[in-house]
């Protein structure tokens, strides 16, 4: 176990430096320079670019910008281009915004996607089986921005509470009813966030359990006398779960890729909307961090799936 | 594919529901283009007409306040119109033409360099690239890169003929020592690419060169090969262990051949389950790029973009954010039936 | 006294939305103690007969007549809780692919531990004590080691003898053998086919041995059935079926036997290939491979001849 855990710390390192080159090379893909093309500020005079350009380095060879940039990062330096705030700080405030979003929806997508990919995988052609391969099918396909101005539409006409924000502006009541706006603004980006995932996810536990159920070791559980319960969900559940052990790693990353969308429909302050506005603004220090952080955070991701599956499956001894 | 892959195939329902929209599909888009095209398009799709917006679907054009060339085909608005006056059915034609050729041009990007890189690491994976090969890459991109900047042209003729020597004389076992096997650094290179979360990745790059529709095509394509390149390596790499292909390297075949008559008719059925899946996520890829606003940019209409502009007329026209919503929704839903009915069919051990 | 005796068992399955027969009014008898051996070439259907016995072919199957009667009860008739109580206890199956019929994931303990915990009420001590004993019993070395490891440590040979251990758990009466050794190299097969004719001499275990190897017949049955396309052809004591062959099938794959004695004949084939499920002659299965066809061959199923005490073949022509 020893030397597979050094070994691959050793590939991810390696993989980490090119992720680095790629991230901080995909920005200078764009003709020009970064200081040229700032589209928001009109009065970038000739004298102030040349400021500019020295103060974030942009005059230097790309190489020692490289080097810079990532110096800057990891000691806490690097600031944003455009309120002048340390990235990292900036990202962690936006970070915690985006945290609950992010844990209720991953905790819907987990706990409601294998029970139902179990039970259309046992009842296979079934009532239930029917409705829940057509329900995934539909929300694999339906666009997530559709989606929410579908849910939004229905929920204020049918309700009419305010669901845009955080919070209802301008709302202040007692405690109790103040939690209970948060959680109200949050159901719904979160379920909205939910919905592709269960779909997916639900579908890959379904075809799993097929697989699983299709082997020759579930014959023998059924000729020992095992009682049916038992035979799905001990001898198959178990199979079939080792490869969700992989995908529990990956979920790290969702922390920030998948919610550009949603949290710029919902003008929540998460992550995924400042990446939005970063982008928009030309703020290079953001968005190269972010993409950067949110590669390492799939290389951590994968790292811990490795090891999961290493205990989970007595056939991978490493 | 033989007579038993289309007997299983027609009797999956929502498959060939899916394929009769997909050709549904194509015909719209074919005739989209034909018919909002040119200088007067029979369907006009940037014809403003301020006295006539936010009109409701189905209903009738003033003939009255509008000019001959402003009345649309049959003098109704099918889907209404906009916040401009312009027809949401003749920019819907045209936004269909572009969810067409972005689906599946960045698909065939995408499927072209999965195919041959994935194809390289499963035949050639266990070559090793060796320190000659090193230096003839790092001498001729700096032969490039001394071209670029124009004063060190002469430089680059010397470093032709420095490669040509060294192409000669590869002889002393230094350069001829392996560094890195093909397989393991394309493996690399691929996990490398899958650590990027796609669509911020797609996101980045658009925003940052100049927006057209070719360049999502690209950009779409660029990212989203790694899945083509994984399982065609993996089918490679077991294919060139079965017994057909060893007796067809026993009969003198040449590689070329092997690759392209022996082994990819083989490998192709998983890639074009793949490749259909994945035109249903470029469509909803570029969708959510044109309504983040770096999509195609206007006047040209896209689906997402006809649903972006539309949202702040969210409850007054909710056609606008409607009939875009679902006819992405059907296109995307009938690649993926057909996709996965495609699976189905391919993969006989889910017969029985 | 019989132990298991199967009546007029007909068994089909929907494919491609058409019903086949896979197997066609089958009958036999196992008696307490004895070797039944049903012979046949792959497809033939045997395994989907020991399969039915126990109740367990695959979900789009279906037995539609005939029964199963074992120690007084009719397996066909029983419900799933009942037939629960047989499998594994009264009746075991050992399968074909000893590399895929463990659970990857559990301990070879676990295995057979669960065996013995779904039947009986047991102490936690006795059940370690008894998997050591039976895995002693099926010639498993160090098995206090042995316990605690996975399926995948374990070689071919190992593995279908911890399956035979989970077979013996529950001291059943008949044990169903599906080609056991088929997967296995030929020395290890010979080890196996010992431990049964030792483990049946034993414990008077009966078994339905289920096979497409002659060499295999002639050292374990006693009761010989020959199958093809789903009927029995031919059915008597190993004796007979060897020495006094009757059904043209039947001398076929005698004669496709390498014999030590001429070295330099050619050996004899069978022309043809077994029949489609989907696309069965009308009238005697084997009559297109058959040399001695006539009319009535084509034209009906023959019916059961005596020859001799429990030698009986279906054949129009012979016997």
């Amino acid at each position: 176990m020893f030397p597979f855990i050094v070994r691959s710390i050793i590939q991810k390192t390696i993989t980490l430096f090119f992720i680095s080159i790629i991230s901080f090379s995909v920005i200078h893909l764009a003709p020009g320079e970064p200081s040229q093309i700032n589209p928001m500020n009109p009065r970038f005079t000739p004298e102030l670019i040349k400021r500019f350009r020295s103060q974030f380095h942009l005059d230097k060879p790309l190489y020692m910008q490289y080097l810079i940039f990532y110096k800057d990062l990891f000691s806490g330096k690097l600031c944003s281009w455009k309120d002048g705030r340390p990235v990292l700080r900036k990202i962690w405030e936006r970070f915690l915004n985006s945290l609950p979003l992010f844990i209720v929806g991953t905790l819907l997508t987990w706990t409601l996607s294998f029970p139902i990919g179990i039970h259309s995988a046992i009842k296979r052609g079934g009532v239930f089986d029917k409705t829940a391969t057509f329900f995934a099918y539909f929300f694999i396909s339906i666009p997530g921005f559709f989606f929410a101005y579908v849910l939004i539409i229905f929920v204020v006409n049918t309700f009419h509470v305010p669901v845009i924000g955080m919070k209802t502006f301008g709302f202040s009541s007692d405690s109790l009813h103040m939690i209970m706006d948060r959680i109200w603004h949050m159901l719904i980006p979160s379920v909205l966030s939910a919905t592709g995932g269960i779909a997916i996810l639900s579908r890959y536990v379904r075809s799993q359990m097929l697989e699983v159920e299709a082997q020759d070791y579930i014959r023998t559980a059924r000729a020992k006398g095992v009682p049916e319960d038992e035979v799905h969900y001990k001898h198959a559940l178990r199979n079939a779960l080792l490869p969700f052990i992989t995908m529990f790693g990956l979920v790290i990353p969702g922390l920030i890729g998948g919610s550009v969308i949603i949290e710029s429909i919902f003008s929540w302050p998460g992550i995924g909307r400042m990446a939005y506005e970063a982008i928009l603004s030309r703020d290079y220090p953001v968005v190269i961090t972010l993409n950067f952080i949110s590669a390492v955070l799939v290389l951590i991701g994968t790292f811990i799936s490795d090891l999961l599956y290493m205990v989970a499956d007595p056939r991978i001894r490493l | 594919m033989n007579r038993g892959f289309w007997a299983i195939f027609k009797k999956d329902k929502l498959g060939m529901l899916g394929l009769f929209i997909f050709i549904l599909f194509f015909v719209i888009a074919i005739l989209g283009l034909i018919l909002t095209s040119g200088r007067h398009p029979l369907f006009d799709p940037s014809m403003i007409r301020l006295e006539e917006k936010l009109k409701p679907p189905l209903s009738h054009a003033n003939i009255n306040v509008l000019s001959p060339e402003q009345i649309p085909p049959f003098g109704i608005y099918i889907f209404g119109t906009d916040e401009l006056g312009r027809d949401v059915f003749s920019r819907m034609l045209q936004g269909a033409w572009v969810s067409l050729t972005v689906g599946f041009v960045a698909v065939g990007i995408s499927v072209a360099i999965g195919i041959v890189i994935g194809g390289i690491a499963g035949y050639f994976g266990h070559y090793y690239i060796k320190n000659y090969h090193m230096l003839l890459i790092c001498l001729f991109s700096l032969g490039i890169f001394s071209f670029v900047k124009r004063y060190w042209s002469a430089l680059f003729c010397t470093l032709i003929f420095l490669l040509l020597l060294l192409y000669v004389k590869t002889k002393s076992p230094f350069l001829k020592k392996g560094i890195i096997s093909v397989d393991t650094l394309i493996t690399g290179i691929i996990d490398v690419m899958l650590c990027f979360p796609s669509f911020f990745l797609i996101l980045t790059i658009v925003a940052f060169i100049p927006g057209s529709l070719y360049s999502i095509m690209v950009v779409i394509g660029l990212t989203s090969w790694m899945g083509t390149a994984r399982f065609v390596r993996a089918e490679f790499l077991s294919l060139r262990e079965q017994d057909f292909v060893l007796a067809a390297k026993a009969l003198g075949v040449s590689e070329f051949r092997i690759i392209f008559r022996h082994m990819m008719p083989n490998a192709i059925a998983p890639v074009l389950v793949s490749a259909t899946l994945g035109i249903a996520s470029a469509i909803l890829t570029e969708a959510g790029l044109s309504f983040l606003g770096f999509g195609v940019p206007p006047p040209h209409a896209t689906w997402g973009n006809i649903l972006a502009d539309g949202k702040q007329y969210l409850f007054d026209a909710p056609w606008l954010t409607f009939a875009p919503g679902i006819a992405i929704l059907v296109v995307v839903l009938s690649f993926n039936l057909f996709g996965e009915a495609l699976r189905d069919a391919l993969n006989p051990r889910l017969r029985y | 006294m019989e132990l298991l005796s199967v009546r007029d068992l007909n068994v089909g399955f929907f494919i491609e939305e058409k019903f086949a027969l896979a197997v066609r009014d089958v009958s036999f008898s196992v008696k307490k103690g004895e070797t039944l051996c049903i012979v046949g070439e792959s497809g033939c259907g045997k395994t989907v007969t020991s399969l039915s016995i126990l109740r367990l072919i695959p979900p789009n199957g279906r037995i539609v007549k005939g029964n199963i009667h074992f120690k007084e009860k009719d397996l066909t008739r029983l419900s799933e809780e009942q037939m629960r109580d047989i499998r594994g206890k009264e009746i075991s199956m050992i399968f074909q692919e000893p590399l895929t019929s463990l659970n990857p994931v559990f301990t070879i303990k676990d295995q057979i531990a669960e065996a013995i915990i779904v039947h009986e009420n047991v102490l936690k001590q006795e059940i370690t004590d008894r998997c050591i004993t039976l895995l002693k019993e099926v010639g498993i070395p160090e098995p206090e080691k042995r316990l605690y490891d996975y399926p995948h440590q374990l070689s071919g040979g190992q593995r279908q003898r911890v399956m035979i251990a989970i077979a013996l758990a529950c001291n059943p009466s008949l044990i169903i053998a599906d080609e056991p050794t088929t997967a296995l190299d030929v020395t290890v097969q010979a080890q196996i086919l010992n431990l049964f004719k030792e483990l049946q001499e034993r414990y008077k275990i009966s078994l339905l041995y289920i096979t497409h190897d002659l060499s295999v017949v002639a050292q374990i049955a006693d009761k010989v059935c020959v199958m093809y396309s789903g009927i029995i052809v031919e059915e008597g004591s190993v004796e007979n079926i060897f020495y006094r062959p009757a059904h043209p099938y039947t001398r076929g794959l005698l004669d496709s036997l390498p014999k030590r004695a001429h070295k330099k004949q050619k050996l004899k084939s069978i022309p043809g290939v077994v029949p489609d499920l989907l696309s069965r002659p009308k009238g005697c299965p084997f009559y297109p491979r058959c040399s001695l066809t006539k009319q009535v061959c084509i034209e009906k199923i023959p019916n059961f001849k005596e020859l001799e005490d429990g030698h009986r073949v279906r054949c129009h022509i012979l016997g």
